[in-house]
């Protein structure tokens, strides 16, 4: 049985992208886009589909616009993180930087690479 | 900023508290997406965003009925869908059949472009396989094949590929069976597997030490032959077979699935020795390379072109001017009509889906207007107008998956037949299944179907106005009268484009070919090299057949040449005037050798001059007949015999000895070429194909004599491709024809639905209106008046929807351009017959219903109000 409330990657992605201060979803969407190298396309009705799942866990919320945002030609809704979303947000990359560990003692990754 | 409207509309599919919260936000979403893109991104982007909106309006539906409360609406609503559907199977059957007639069509149709163009080649990683070809632009050779020190230049001096092999394609005399059989063979260097990357399945592949001069001869063999020649035997590794008079050694058997590229070959063998000392000017070799992975086509193209710069500096005389071409294998091997067709193909069946469509939208607006009553109930009993929407949608939604359903299995047949119809040339490495993303194609065509034909009744019929109004008039008025001009002008456009395909095809295989294919046999022969070592010992063979053949009853000419017109096998050379002023020209011509009597087997007539004769021989004069192109374009209309050329493979200068009439040689397809003609005396291959013309016009009657007459020369000698001249002309017509099947089959499909739908439209406002027509015949309307004025209506939007046909053929025709030979695709001839078509169609389709409207009984139709 899938969990229900198990970490859906794009919902990962998105409470990181958060991690980073408020955003509205068409900026979500773009540093998604952009931290997965193209490999993630948040596409509109998947992504607030997915904002209001999180909204209804508690680990996001909807927030007022910062006061340095664009006007964008319209009012948009702005999304921060909660405490709740951070700490399942802090659980999530913690297992994976164990994953990574292991790869990394295993040379999975191969020798360093600079730059 | 604009509100984009597909969002907008599809938006209205989710339910409202999903819709008022997050509407606008996915409305700006979208519309921020579109305003950074260019043309054909903005394309992509609305198709893929209405497939996410979609698939998460299904989403949220599922959702909401897991919460409770939705989930039974949506249930009620499909049962209550199938309740209304099942009470008019009339109008239901037809609905799900004109359905799974457009759906199955270009599902059909989409497993060839999926086979075609998008299923990856079957081998691991097949996008990074590329093919290079060799170029001289300034003497305008393209698409040559390469030299082997080309090719391994190419591995050995770049970082380009992750492996690069040569290849060439050989025809192989089997001597392991009773009778010697020829066969598809592959000579190549060593690592040819390692590039497709492909194991055997028993065995071992082939390593580099069969690459060793000396080295033992080996041989990998294809499942299939392992199968028919060696009985599947498990122990065959080890075993000897006898190719081309060799002993070899079955190393390896290959997969069953493997097929390698364009054509069925069942037998490999490695080439022996240093490729980089291979000759460096035989281009006999196929260049076949894999990327090495972060290397994209277009670097390794220019790294290739560095390296063959340097090839040029360092082998002027051979490489003066060389440079090469990269292409995906896939182009290579698909080549350029038949992805071209397949598009055109699947384009020409989406307009008949929309045909489609556009009835079945008649229909079940039609329906809708019958069904105004029970929507006003509903209304009363308090369903909102969004409920009453989706209620329609989902009938819709059923009707289409229904009809969906059945076109898939219509589809199965449709590609069964299409397959069948390909051209035997086609490259085996094709398949065409019904595989997952024909599947997926075909589901979302369905959806997109049920969106087409079902949003637009859906809104009208539930429209308040409408749902209070009892018996309202206007309604499908304006809408049907829309509907009827696009599904004209769809009609329009498709009954041009089967109209020039097929003219095309008859064209192709009416167009004077120059010479006459009726009463000619074909028949390829093979001598070998072990056995005939020199020139006159083959010649001395071939000379001995040709005199059994014709001394054969039945048989009035026969004659040999190396590759006789439409067989492939092309050679391509220069030469140059001896005499005349200034810089001696080099001029690109198109070389055959025959033998005395070809030409006359061929019927081919000898213009001016003479033609070969057998004292054309090794020790003669160098002589040679050019074609009537070659004298148009060369020597610009002077004597052409008495001219002298010289010719990298003579000594002396050959003396033109005679003008042969321009014929069809390369291709049904391409125009004649500059030819010269050589006696095969002089320059004698070993493989030759026999001419054989028979005297009472039945040349099958001629195939056992000719195989006998060989084998009493040397019964060693394997005779294949034995056929008519006028099936080889077929086999190479054959992809054309299957195009213009099909689009004829659009085509009439088209004519068909165009009717039906014209016929109801005008007949269902004939039926709402005999209440109207009722008053005017009792106030003294003609019979005759009410006929016309019906007729006329109908004509009208006709004539509208022919208009806007022919205006938007006049862009489309251009796109055919590139798949019609000897036609015009925007010759009026072809928009002229198809407006006429249409008319005398529609009017028909018009003037039924327009004959009941006059024969209404003004009592009945006034009683019944």
């Amino acid at each position: 049985m899938p969990n229900e409330d198990a970490l859906k990657p794009q919902w990962f992605q998105i409470l990181l992208a958060l991690a980073g201060g408020p955003l509205h979803g068409t900026a979500i969407m773009e540093e998604v886009l952009e931290r997965t190298d193209g490999d993630m396309k948040l596409w509109p009705a998947t992504l607030y589909g997915s904002l209001r799942d999180l909204e209804e866990r508690g680990w996001i919320r909807e927030t007022d616009a910062p006061e340095d945002a664009p006007g964008e030609g319209g009012r948009r809704r702005f999304y921060s993180v909660t405490d709740g979303g951070r700490e399942v947000l802090a659980a999530e990359a913690g297992r994976l930087a164990r994953y990574l560990e292991v790869a990394r003692e295993r040379d999975v990754l191969g020798p360093a690479r600079s730059g | 900023m604009k509100r984009p409207v597909l969002a907008r509309v599809l938006l209205r599919l989710y339910p409202r508290a999903f819709r008022e919260r997050y509407g606008p936000e996915i409305e700006a979403t979208w519309a921020a997406e579109l305003a950074g893109a260019g043309p054909g991104r903005r394309a992509w982007i609305r198709v893929r965003g209405a497939v996410d909106l979609l698939a998460g309006a299904l989403r949220e539906w599922i959702r909401r009925g897991r919460e409770g409360g939705g989930m039974g609406t949506i249930t009620a609503d499909l049962r209550y869908a199938v309740r209304s559907l099942t009470r008019r199977p009339g109008l239901t059957g037809a609905a799900v059949l004109t359905l799974a007639l457009g759906i199955g069509s270009v599902t059909a149709v989409f497993s060839l472009v999926n086979g075609l163009l998008l299923r990856p080649l079957p081998y691991p990683d097949a996008d990074r396989l590329v093919h290079v070809w060799s170029e001289h632009r300034e003497r305008g050779w393209r698409d040559l094949d390469v030299t082997l020190p080309d090719a391994w230049a190419w591995r050995e001096r770049t970082d380009a590929f992750q492996e690069m092999a040569a290849f060439s394609y050989v025809g192989i005399t089997d001597e392991s069976g009773e009778v010697p059989d020829r066969i598809d063979g592959v000579w190549s260097t060593w690592n040819l597997f390692d590039v497709l990357e492909v194991e055997p399945v028993l065995g071992r592949g082939f390593v580099e030490e069969d690459g060793r001069e000396g080295a033992p001869t080996v041989v990998l063999v294809s499942h299939g032959y392992w199968m028919r020649m060696l009985g599947g035997d498990p122990g065959a590794v080890g075993r000897t077979v006898v190719l081309n008079g060799r002993p070899r050694t079955i190393v390896g058997v290959l997969p069953p699935e493997f097929r390698f590229l364009a054509m069925d070959a069942q037998v490999f063998t490695p080439w022996q020795g240093n490729p980089a000392d291979g000759a460096l000017n035989e281009h006999g070799w196929q260049a076949l390379g894999r990327l090495a992975p972060g290397v994209d086509l277009a670097t390794a193209d220019r790294i290739v072109n560095e390296v063959s710069d340097r090839m040029a500096t360092e082998h002027p005389e051979s490489h003066e001017g060389m440079t090469a071409r990269l292409v995906t294998l896939r182009r290579e091997v698909a080549g350029d009509v038949a992805p071209r067709a397949a598009w055109i193909m699947l384009g020409a069946v989406l307009f008949v889906l929309l045909m489609a469509c556009v009835n079945v939208a008649n229909l079940l607006l039609a329906k809708g207007a019958d069904r105004a009553g029970e929507m006003a109930v509903r209304a009363a009993l308090g369903a909102g107008r969004g409920r009453l929407v989706r209620q329609l949608f989902v009938e819709a939604l059923l009707l289409a998956g229904t009809g969906g359903g059945l076109g898939l299995l219509l589809a199965r047949f449709g590609r069964d037949g299409m397959v069948a119809g390909l051209p035997d040339n086609l490259p085996p490495v094709f398949r065409f299944p019904l595989d997952l993303r024909v599947l997926g194609f075909a589901l979302v065509v369905t959806l997109g179907s049920a969106l087409v034909f079902g949003l637009l009744p859906a809104f009208r019929v539930s429209a308040p106005a409408r749902a209070l109004r009892r018996h309202g008039r206007g309604g499908t008025g304006v809408v049907g009268g829309g509907l009827v001009v696009v599904q004209t002008a769809l009609a329009v456009l498709l009954l041009i484009g089967a109209s020039v395909t097929a003219r095309s095809v008859v064209a192709m295989a009416r167009q004077e070919m120059g010479w006459d294919a009726d009463g000619v046999l074909t028949a390829r022969l093979s001598p070998r090299r072990d056995r005939y070592p020199g020139a006159e010992e083959v010649e001395a063979f071939h000379d001995a057949v040709l005199a059994e053949v014709r001394a054969l009853p039945g048989v009035e000419a026969a004659g040999a040449i190396q590759s006789i017109p439409l067989q492939g096998g092309n050679t391509v050379g220069t030469v140059a005037p001896t005499s005349g002023t200034g810089e001696p020209d080099d001029w690109t011509v198109r070389i055959s050798y025959v033998s005395p009597g070809y030409m006359e087997a061929m019927r081919l007539q000898v213009i001016r001059g003479r033609g070969i004769v057998a004292a054309d021989g090794a020790e003669s004069e160098a002589v040679a007949l050019v074609n009537e192109t070659f004298v148009e374009r060369y020597l610009s209309g002077d004597e052409a015999v008495g001219t002298s050329l010289a010719w990298g493979r003579s000594e002396t200068p050959i003396r033109i000895v005679g003008v042969v009439e321009d014929h069809i040689e390369r291709s049904v397809d391409r125009p004649v070429e500059p030819s010269l003609y050589l006696p095969l005396a002089r320059y004698p291959t070993w493989t030759r194909t026999l001419a054989v013309r028979s005297a009472g016009g039945t040349p099958e009657a001629l195939v056992s004599g000719i195989r006998e007459a060989v084998a009493r020369v040397d019964p060693g000698v394997a005779v294949f491709q034995v056929r008519t001249m006028g099936d080889l002309v077929d086999l190479r017509i054959g992809g054309f024809t299957l195009i213009a099947q099909v689009m004829l089959t659009f085509g009439l499909l088209s004519l068909v639905l165009g009717a039906v739908g014209i016929y109801g439209v005008v007949s269902h406002h004939v039926a709402r209106r005999t209440r109207e027509i009722g008053v005017r015949l009792v106030l003294g309307a003609e019979p005759g008046d009410v006929r016309r004025t019906v007729v006329r209506q109908g004509l009208g939007r006709i004539g509208a929807g022919i208009a806007l046909g022919l205006a938007l053929a006049i862009p489309l025709a251009g796109v055919l351009r590139g798949v019609v030979v000897g036609v015009d695709p925007r010759s009026p001839i072809g928009f002229l017959g198809a407006a006429l078509v249409l008319l005398a169609v529609g009017g028909v389709g018009a003037w039924l219903p327009a004959r009941r409207a006059s024969r209404v009984d003004p009592a009945r139709a006034l009683a019944a109000e």
